[in-house]
């Protein structure tokens, strides 16, 4: 009991320090398992009767580092055919094309970068694909009359749903829940049917409160309609086009692995943007070596999301925490529902209902106490996952597009939070009925 | 789809007109109809929305000899100012240029390399206080070259983007287009110097060529057929690898450890591996690309090396394979970063 106590105790001082900034995310989660594992009794090095190694050390920091290896591999290749996107003109065009498309219609215009960004966020990731396109497709909205604080929101809006659809994110979530990838896509379509709803609903509230100022909206300027600096042309461009389409695709319809998935993304881009056979092995030296950076933070994070799943799951951990958590954790559909509805915004900075920080543990305790299938566990933290997805003011990428388009970064949460606790609560209700 | 088609047009004939302004200085509407075949109505039209724009100015009044006098339109010097960083081991410099690429001023950001976060707030001072002097804003600033020394890449000033929870890691470009929301043009100084040194000997026909800059690591990048190669590092090479002659052992951590500290290989160290290493890679890169010239830059080099040299690997290669060996002097490096501030303000009023 005293034990479980301290944990507890251990577990709020930690999130604490991390929530009010004192120690980064990075630390944070490799020192709670640590910490975790010292109280629980768990010795640093050891072997048990069979000879197989028991203390923290082996057990969970060594351990640990790989226990998220596939993941890591995802999130790298994943980045790497996003540098390729970028580097090639590939994101720039389709962003550019789509804003032909609509002409200076701005429902059309904002409705096409919608889907536009929301396809390119199933490949792309970190901060720099989000400059790369947000920087093309902010002044594209903002041009057409979409008041500033309305773009940054439909634009992270979009981004979430296509992040819903990112492969990469399916492999992490699959080795996190230890669930076959298959079942994290399954209930990733219904969460990513549900985001495009909601942003749909979003850009049509925001265009009839600003209705009147879209009928007077001045015309696109001419940078709305600027020609991507590297044309792509041709049946060959209009193919690799669909590059961030074709590692979806081998994934979710013919089950591919993510990895290969992402090498034949790689390869199709080359094939279809490649202007020579040296040129292209250079672009794909290059490329490797900054999705690698870009990746950089991600894969770091994964380590220590690595160590404190093992320090949760240890067999010392579970028995000392296990009595807490029964007392807590609902057993009925309806408890289930209430209980992580209404929890769902504590993924917010950084909180224990965040995938991505201490929810990764938490998620792995409330797996191995048994009363809850781990469907539904997966079900009501991927729901939550919505909310922090863009809604997250911590959030490199929300500060980054405050930034850009000079608006309050706390204001874009509470513009977004209705819409996105409403996917969380729709979330997990559907996962009350089918996992539970 | 017929409207973007006008759109695209559109767009091309205000490039084309600013071009034309551009490489003829000053020109009335009536010149500029002739030397772009537009007819005269749409250059009307165009000329009057980019002197909306405030792109262009008209700079006075030509008396012509018959028929209506004419008004000669140039670019808006005023219309912003191009602030171009030249960023090497030797120092950080920050030059401000006006649209019409003269009243060019500089300042010293730093006097030794820095990190990313830092070399972004040394420009963002830099660029206040440069506009502060012209009493201007932010506002007023209208594009960035970052001019990066051969031996340096982009990535090692990559910039830590934190919100205190969670942090990226993102290019200094990118950093400076969130911050400004201007265009940022970055370029390796090598691409302008090769170009200048080939510039002057086009009379002379070098097609092919190579530039080795000697610095505190050795970069070489090549050009055929008047343009430059695609390399692994994008247009440069690191050569390092290539020129491990130096002693091994005790002595080689001794010279690496005063490359730590001096950021510059000592006279006598760039001499070692001039001598020997050098001619090496020369024979090398001419054996891999038929070479007419090579250049050669950076302290150390000078007449006595490139004879030396020369005389060197005229023993070895055969009379047909013998590249023409040449100094680049300083005259050249400074010039690249006027060659940039003209790429950035392309980028400004072509957009």
């Amino acid at each position: 009991m005293l034990q479980g106590s301290l944990i507890i105790i251990a577990f709020i001082i930690i999130a604490a320090l991390m929530m009010t900034k004192k120690i980064p995310t990075l630390l944070a989660l490799p020192l709670m398992a640590v910490v975790i594992c010292i109280i629980a009794g768990v010795p640093a090095v050891g072997v048990d009767a069979d000879g197989n190694a028991v203390g923290w050390l082996q057990t969970v920091v060594e351990a640990g580092t790989v226990r998220m290896g596939s993941a890591i591999m995802a999130v790298i290749f994943g980045a790497w055919l996003g540098q390729l996107m970028n580097k090639t003109g590939v994101t720039e065009n389709i962003i550019k094309k789509s804003a032909e498309l609509g002409g200076d219609r701005p429902l059309v215009v904002t409705l096409i970068m919608v889907v536009a960004c929301a396809l390119l966020f199933t490949t792309l990731s970190g901060l720099g694909s989000i400059i790369m396109v947000g920087s093309i497709a902010l002044p594209i909205l903002i041009s057409v009359g979409v008041p500033a604080m309305s773009a940054a929101c439909i634009f992270l809006m979009a981004f979430n749903t296509g992040l819903t659809f990112n492969i990469a994110n399916w492999r992490t979530f699959s080795s996190i829940f230890n669930l076959d990838i298959s079942q994290i896509q399954s209930f990733e379509i219904y969460m990513v049917v549900a985001t495009l709803i909601a942003t749909l609903i979003l850009v049509f509230v925001e265009f009839k409160k600003n209705g009147v100022k879209f009928a007077f909206s001045a015309p696109a300027k001419e940078t709305a309609a600027e020609q991507p600096s590297k044309q792509l042309t041709g049946v060959r461009g209009v193919l690799a086009m669909f590059t961030p389409i074709v590692p979806i695709i081998l994934v979710a319809v013919f089950s591919v692995p993510v990895c290969p998935a992402f090498i034949a993304g790689i390869i199709w881009i080359l094939l279809f943007t490649g202007k020579s056979f040296s040129k292209a092995m250079n672009q794909l030296v290059k490329t490797c070596y900054d999705g690698i950076t870009d990746a950089g933070p991600a894969v770091i994070l994964m380590i220590g999301i690595g160590i404190l799943y093992l320090a949760v799951t240890h067999p010392m951990v579970t028995e000392v925490l296990n009595p807490f958590l029964l007392a807590v954790i609902p057993t009925s559909r309806v408890g289930y529902i209430i209980f992580f509805s209404v929890l769902a915004p504590l993924a917010l900075y950084r909180g224990p209902m965040n995938l991505f920080g201490l929810g990764s543990g938490i998620a792995a305790l409330v797996i191995g106490l048994g009363s809850l299938t781990p469907l539904a566990v997966m079900g009501a933290f991927l729901a939550a996952e919505r909310i922090q997805g863009c809604g997250d003011p911590t959030n490199t990428q929300n500060v980054w597009t405050a930034n850009f388009v000079e608006v309050d970064v706390n204001g874009i949460t509470k513009k977004l939070l209705p819409y996105l606790w409403a996917i969380a609560i729709i979330g997990v209700v559907l996962s009350a009925f089918l996992y539970f | 789809m017929r409207k973007s088609g006008l759109h695209d047009m559109k767009r091309k004939n205000r490039q084309l007109i600013m071009r034309t302004v551009l490489e003829s200085g000053a020109l009335s509407r009536i010149e500029i109809a002739g030397r772009t075949e537009l007819s005269p109505s749409t250059v009307s039209s165009l000329v009057s929305e980019l002197l909306a724009d405030g792109l262009l100015i008209e700079s006075g009044v030509r008396i012509s000899t018959a028929g209506r006098s004419r008004t000669e339109l140039t670019v808006n010097a005023d219309y912003g100012y191009i602030m171009v960083v030249e960023i090497g081991r030797k120092g950080i410099y920050l030059t401000r240029f006006n649209m019409a690429l003269q009243d060019k001023e500089g300042c010293l950001l730093s006097d030794t390399l820095v990190d990313g976060n830092e070399l972004l707030s040394l420009i963002s001072d830099g660029i206040v206080k440069s506009l502060e002097k012209e009493g201007c804003q932010y506002g007023v600033l209208a594009g960035i070259g970052l001019l990066f020394q051969e031996d340096m890449r982009a990535s090692d000033f990559n910039v830590m983007y934190s919100t205190g929870f969670s942090s990226a890691s993102i290019s200094l470009r990118e950093s400076l287009i969130t911050q400004y929301r201007v265009p940022v043009v970055e370029e390796y100084s090598q691409v302008y110097t090769v170009a200048n040194a080939l510039g002057r000997a086009a009379d002379e026909m070098v097609r092919n060529s190579a530039h080795i800059a000697v610095g505190a690591s050795v970069v070489a990048s090549v050009t055929v057929e008047g343009k430059l190669l695609p390399l692994r590092e994008g247009f440069c090479a690191d050569m390092a690898p290539f020129l491990e002659e130096l002693p091994a052992g005790g002595e080689r951590a001794r010279l690496a450890d005063q490359r730590e500290k001096k950021g510059v290989l000592s006279a006598q160290t760039a001499g070692r591996i001039q001598e020997r290493s050098l001619s090496r890679l020369i024979m090398m890169l001419c054996i891999m690309f038929p070479l007419d010239t090579v250049f050669l830059s950076g302290p150390g080099v000078d007449d006595k090396l490139v004879r030396r040299l020369s005389s060197q690997i005229k023993k070895q290669l055969e009379a047909g394979q013998m590249p023409g060996i040449r100094r680049l002097d300083q005259k050249d490096m400074s010039q690249a970063a006027d060659a940039l501030a003209e790429r950035v303000r392309e980028s400004v009023l072509f957009a």
